[in-house]
């Protein structure tokens, strides 16, 4: 099948940004219509192997490590809610926690308590969807920028793109102002630590910040912005068999899921009674549709060189 | 015709006095017109107004008028030029809106609605012509300064504009990178026949490239001339067209290749006679040393175990491409930045370790932009403070002040100074704690022959009552003027620290002009040889 598709596209290209996004966005309902964790697990590893085979670019397609960290912490956090502050239920009762007294108008809400296995298997439920959600948005923007979404766009929400492309150096250059100015008061024999050492080093800061938007508004100005014309797009990503593959495969893998569902062989996490999951077939399909991008799509151009100059 | 200017005076709002005044001239199709003039005399303003950004973003009062082809700024918004006036600002950084090099080429065709057939045909000869094949589809963050500049360059080039207006296009650029960016706008004027207006200070790097010069004077009223013409009897010139003026030659030279020719006799007398040594003493305990320094960027290396000395009274000029490590190194010895490796000594402390008013005792340090040190809203507040900060008696730093720029008012916000003004300003405050350690990084940026004299003859008094300084520039002639020693240094690794006169003459890239028009004999400045002629 791969070789199919490919057939005529074996370019090193960007695939369309708006093919990645309704992926995306395919996956993301997956995982969030579903009750069964397996499911959410399989997308959160669709998303992964999208990062790692086609975000050749990024700073942070290199390692995923810290992807998972972060799903994980987000797993952890929502886990650690539940398990403090949720509704009490379940039989299978794990630690008894310090129990805070509460107001009686407060009912069903609880500080502590009773600690039971099924609070614990709800709370990693949604966190797991919480999390396989998190990461296909992020495999969307290592695969296609934000600004290269709204840059695809017809004339208006081109500009969209240019802001956020602009909003993305802005960060680094006030902490790169901040750096100096700091440094600059420190040899003129100031403190440089303290709320008031850093309010007086915010007025310079926000001066320069002021002064680079003025000269990047007289360049732009410069160059034709606001001129009364249609805009145009230079190379604009074409739509080809790959884009729509892309686009279908998350569409698709929602659609199975809901398929499942409404057949009733579903299969979810149940917790009364306790009931470990199974993978039937529209699930494991599910799974497979979103999947198949981070194979049938032609590889990502780099932009960086090996070492930067 | 390219550009002209009729009757132009320009007076920017709340100001006492017009910046320019009745500007009247033409600058024809596919000539190369340089601007001059002293710091902060409306050079840029006069290149503003060729697209309008001056006066439609700043406002102010305008008389005349200025025609490109036909259209006038009165009744043209600046964007309604995008397709006739490419102008490249001073920092190309600030003119971005993408982040990768072919987006940003092809913004302005974008803008202009120009067809993706077009703009894909143009993208192609533009990247041929500035040099940019392998860097089209790099991001732009990992370009280096002359990449950047050319980037500039290539942006506004593909709507084929009749006219490229640049903004000392070259004063953050080592000696190469800005050779490759005048090539390649040398290659535009003859190739392409656009007409370039370009304003510089360092005259030395563009003049042989100039069919005629716009010089700007203090009082706002402006001259058009031949290099030649103006030259002859300029003030302040670079060091060949002095050497000329001193010693007679006529015509004057404007390349190091004329000069030559007329410098046959003067290499034969000076055959038999020595450039004046400059000696430093090697001190036991010199007060800058680094000794096998490391700073690590992430994964780049900045400075590479990286060991230097400047003794008592010595001037050291650090020089070297851009990105190979001066500013870390100036950093670290400011005790801005900590090595990850080796030792750094100031004074023999560690600067590091130093906090409150020991700093500013024990270092001096003018940053690049030299603003960065100022803290109060008026020049007399600022030497007040500096006083305070560093224990001195009242009046200190006034008094060096008006040493340095006599003309600075008391009243004025450090903001409204012109750069050279803002540097002295820097300087006072500085030197007022008299610090047995000096550092300057690139301080020549944005002066002009006058502004760097002052500053050379600064720092030698400070040399002179035994200080170390220690001045990282791209400007070789400043170097020549200036330095004891000299340390290039690459990939953060020191390269060579020996004499001015080894190091400049030795070097093609970094020898002053007077030593390419006496080689092979080690001269440096143009004092030297006139003094040794007459001798």
């Amino acid at each position: 099948m791969t070789k199919l598709l490919l057939h005529h596209d074996r370019l090193v290209r960007w695939l369309h940004p708006v093919a990645w996004w309704t992926w995306a966005v395919g996956a993301a309902s997956a995982a969030s219509i579903t009750g069964n964790p397996l499911v959410m697990l399989g997308i959160s590893t669709a998303a992964l192997l999208v990062i790692m085979k086609r975000g050749a670019s990024a700073p942070w397609a290199a390692s995923v490590v810290p992807l998972v960290q972060l799903a994980g912490i987000v797993v952890f956090a929502r886990i650690l809610m539940q398990a403090l502050i949720g509704a009490p239920m379940g039989t299978h009762i794990l630690l008894h926690l310090p129990q805070a007294p509460l107001p009686g108008w407060l009912t069903g809400v609880r500080l502590g308590g009773p600690l039971t296995l099924e609070s614990l298997l709800l709370g990693s439920l949604e966190g797991l969807r919480f999390a396989a959600v998190l990461l296909c948005i992020a495999a969307a923007s290592t695969v296609a920028a934000p600004s290269r979404l709204f840059r695809s766009l017809p004339s208006r929400a081109d500009d969209v793109g240019t802001l956020l492309i602009v909003a993305g150096t802005l960060v680094p250059h006030l902490v790169q102002d901040f750096r100096r100015v700091s440094a600059a008061r420190r040899l003129r024999g100031r403190h440089t630590r303290g709320v008031r050492a850093a309010a007086a080093s915010l007025t310079p800061v926000v001066d320069a910040a002021l002064e680079r938007s003025m000269q990047l508004a007289a360049s732009m100005f410069s160059r034709g912005y606001g001129l009364d014309v249609r805009a145009t797009h230079h190379r604009p990503d074409p739509w080809r068999a790959a884009e729509t593959a892309v686009a279908a495969s998350g569409p698709v893998s929602a659609a199975l899921v809901l398929a499942g569902i409404a057949l009733g062989n579903a299969s979810t996490l149940s917790i009364a009674p306790l009931q470990w999951p199974t993978l039937p077939l529209s699930s494991a399909l599910a799974i497979l549709a979103a999947c198949l991008p981070a194979f049938l799509t032609p590889e990502t151009p780099t932009t960086d060189r090996p070492e930067p100059v | 015709m390219g550009v002209r200017f009729e009757h132009v005076s320009f007076t920017y709002p709340d100001a006492a006095a017009p910046t320019l005044q009745d500007v009247h001239l033409a600058v024809g199709e596919g000539e190369f017109a340089l601007v001059v003039g002293e710091t902060g005399v409306g050079k840029s303003t006069l290149l503003r107004l060729i697209n309008g950004t001056v006066p439609h973003l700043t406002g102010g009062l305008l008389a005349g008028d200025v025609v490109v082809r036909g259209h006038s700024i009165r009744d043209t918004q600046p964007n309604g030029f995008a397709a006739l006036v490419g102008v490249v600002p001073q920092d190309p950084v600030t003119s971005f809106v993408s982040d990768v090099v072919e987006d940003e080429l092809a913004y302005t065709m974008e803008r202009l609605g120009l067809s993706a057939a077009t703009m894909r045909k143009r993208i192609e000869e533009t990247v041929d012509v500035m040099g940019l094949e392998s860097l089209r589809g790099q991001a732009i963050r990992t370009l280096s300064g002359g990449q950047l500049q050319r980037v500039a360059i290539a942006s506004v080039l593909v709507a084929h504009p009749a006219i490229l207006v640049l903004d000392e296009p070259t004063s953050a650029l080592d000696p190469s990178s800005a050779d490759d960016v005048l090539a390649a706008l040398q290659r535009l004027v003859h190739d392409v026949g656009i007409t370039v207006v370009i304003s510089e200070h360092r005259l030395e790097r563009v003049l042989q490239y100039a069919d005629r010069v716009i010089a700007v004077g203090n009082n706002g009223r402006v001259r058009i001339e031949s290099p030649r013409a103006i030259m002859a009897n300029a003030a302040s010139a670079p060091p060949i067209i002095e050497l000329a003026q001193r010693l007679g030659w006529d015509p004057v030279p404007l390349t190091v290749r004329e000069a030559r020719a007329s410098a046959v006799a003067l290499r034969e007398r000076l055959l038999d006679r020595q450039p004046p040594l400059r000696l430093v003493q090697a001190d036991a305990e010199p007060p800058i040393r680094l000794d096998r320094a490391t700073v690590r960027y992430g994964r780049h290396t900045a400075l590479a175990e990286l060991s230097l000395a400047v003794n008592r009274g010595e001037i050291c000029v650090l020089m070297g491409r851009n990105g190979a490590g001066k500013s870390t190194l100036l950093r670290a010895l400011a005790g801005s930045l900590v090595p990850q490796a080796g030792q750094v000594r100031v004074s023999g402390l560690d600067p590091a370790r130093l906090s409150g008013s020991e700093v500013p005792r024990h270092i001096g340090v003018v940053p690049q932009q030299p603003g960065d040190l100022l803290l109060g809203s008026r020049v007399a507040q600022e030497c007040r403070e500096a006083d305070h900060d560093g224990g001195l008696a009242p009046g200190s730093t006034r008094s060096l002040l008006a040493l340095l720029a006599p003309e600075i008012d008391d009243d004025a916000h450090p903001r409204d100074l012109s750069e050279g003004q803002r540097l002295c300003l820097a300087l006072a405050i500085v030197l007022a704690s008299e610090p047995q350690v000096l550092l300057l990084d690139e301080p020549t940026r944005g002066l002009d022959y006058a502004g760097k004299a002052r500053l050379r003859d600064i720092l030698q008094r400070a040399a002179g009552v035994g200080a170390a300084v220690l001045v990282a520039t791209h400007d070789v002639e400043f170097a020549a003027e200036l330095a004891h020693t000299v340390a290039v240094i690459a990939d953060g690794e020191l390269v060579v620290h020996g004499t001015a006169a080894n190091v400049l003459t030795t070097s093609p890239l970094f020898a002053p002009q007077v030593s390419k028009v006496l080689a092979p004999q080690h001269w440096l400045t143009v004092n030297e040889v006139v003094e040794a002629w007459h001798a």
